[in-house]
């Protein structure tokens, strides 16, 4: 049980690389952030949205119509006329791979992952 | 390679065997908790143990038979898993057995056990950024260093604890 001065030290040592490695790991891999949201209506792209400017966009299909706002380099559906109303309750999505979905009008909001999402590697 | 000694050589021959069992137990009962790359790695533990009682040759050797035995036991022998089990047990042992030669007396088990643990995963990590070709998997590096904390740690203790009583039997019987 009883731990050294020169084992202490190595705990130290150990977890200062850590935290370090952890610092590095948020800076590096918080600059790959996707710089457009993508929107399908029936699995069709219509539109692609620069995340960088706030501003609220309008879409309609099947009788429907939602507003999708973006702010703050974060997406949402702001304000929706569809009956449950699923996709409004969703509210921000920010990270790539996120998708808001709203099934009545057949509407999808999607932040894209740059690299193809495949698997990369499977051990074993 | 192997001891000349037949005491040394059956002593040789239990560690070899409870690190098998210890190896097969965790493989059984402990897959990869949580995590993809987390273990605790209860074999390291044997590793450790023999340090006082074999010259590297010997433990180099012990190191190489229980991944290969395992990778048997597991039938990942040549897969991905059985190079990162290797490459992780290869480094972590030298880095051990250097550590332990160099300062064994201001050094208990629980720093050589986390030294070795963190170089594991640090070797496999390397290994992993070669197979998939991509720096990104990196990514996993601050989870697995933690793991190595806790688990280094674990594994450094109980050797403290055990290390203690075995000397005692073991010398006596040599």
């Amino acid at each position: 049980m009883s731990l050294t001065r020169l084992d202490k030290l190595i705990l130290v040592i150990v977890i200062t690389i850590g935290l370090l490695s952890f610092a590095v790991v948020k800076q590096v891999s918080s600059h790959d952030s996707a710089n457009e949201v993508v929107v399908k209506i029936n699995s069709k792209k219509v539109a692609s949205l620069a995340i960088n400017y706030d501003k609220v966009y309008v879409f309609q299909n099947n009788g429907l119509k939602c507003w999708v706002e973006i702010k703050n380099k974060k997406i949402r559906i702001k304000k929706t006329k569809c009956p449950n109303k699923l996709c409004y309750k969703q509210g921000f999505i920010s990270a790539p791979g996120d998708s808001i979905v709203c099934a009545p009008m057949r509407l999808i909001v999607t932040i894209p992952i740059k690299q193809k999402k495949v698997v990369d590697f499977v051990t074993r | 390679m192997l001891p000349a000694n037949p005491k040394k050589l059956a002593l040789f021959g239990i560690f070899l065997s409870l690190g098998l069992v210890l190896q097969a137990i965790e493989n059984i009962y402990l897959p990869s908790m949580f995590i993809p790359g987390v273990k605790i790695g209860l074999a390291n533990l044997i590793t450790l143990l023999m340090l006082p009682f074999f010259g590297f040759f010997e433990l180099g050797l012990a190191v190489l038979l229980r991944v290969v035995l395992s990778s048997f036991f597991s039938g990942t022998f040549l897969s991905m898993a059985f190079y990162f089990s290797l490459s992780g047990a290869t480094i972590s042992f030298l880095v051990m057995y250097v550590l332990y030669k160099t300062l064994h007396k201001r050094l208990s088990y629980a720093g050589i056990s986390l030294a070795g643990a963190l170089f594991h995963n640090i070797a496999q990590l390397m290994v992993a950024v070669l197979v998939v070709g991509s720096w990104a998997v990196l990514i996993q590096l601050p989870i697995l260093i933690l793991s190595a904390i806790l688990t280094g740690l674990f594994l450094g203790i109980v050797g403290n604890i055990l290390s203690q009583q075995l000397e005692d039997i073991i010398s006596y019987e040599l």
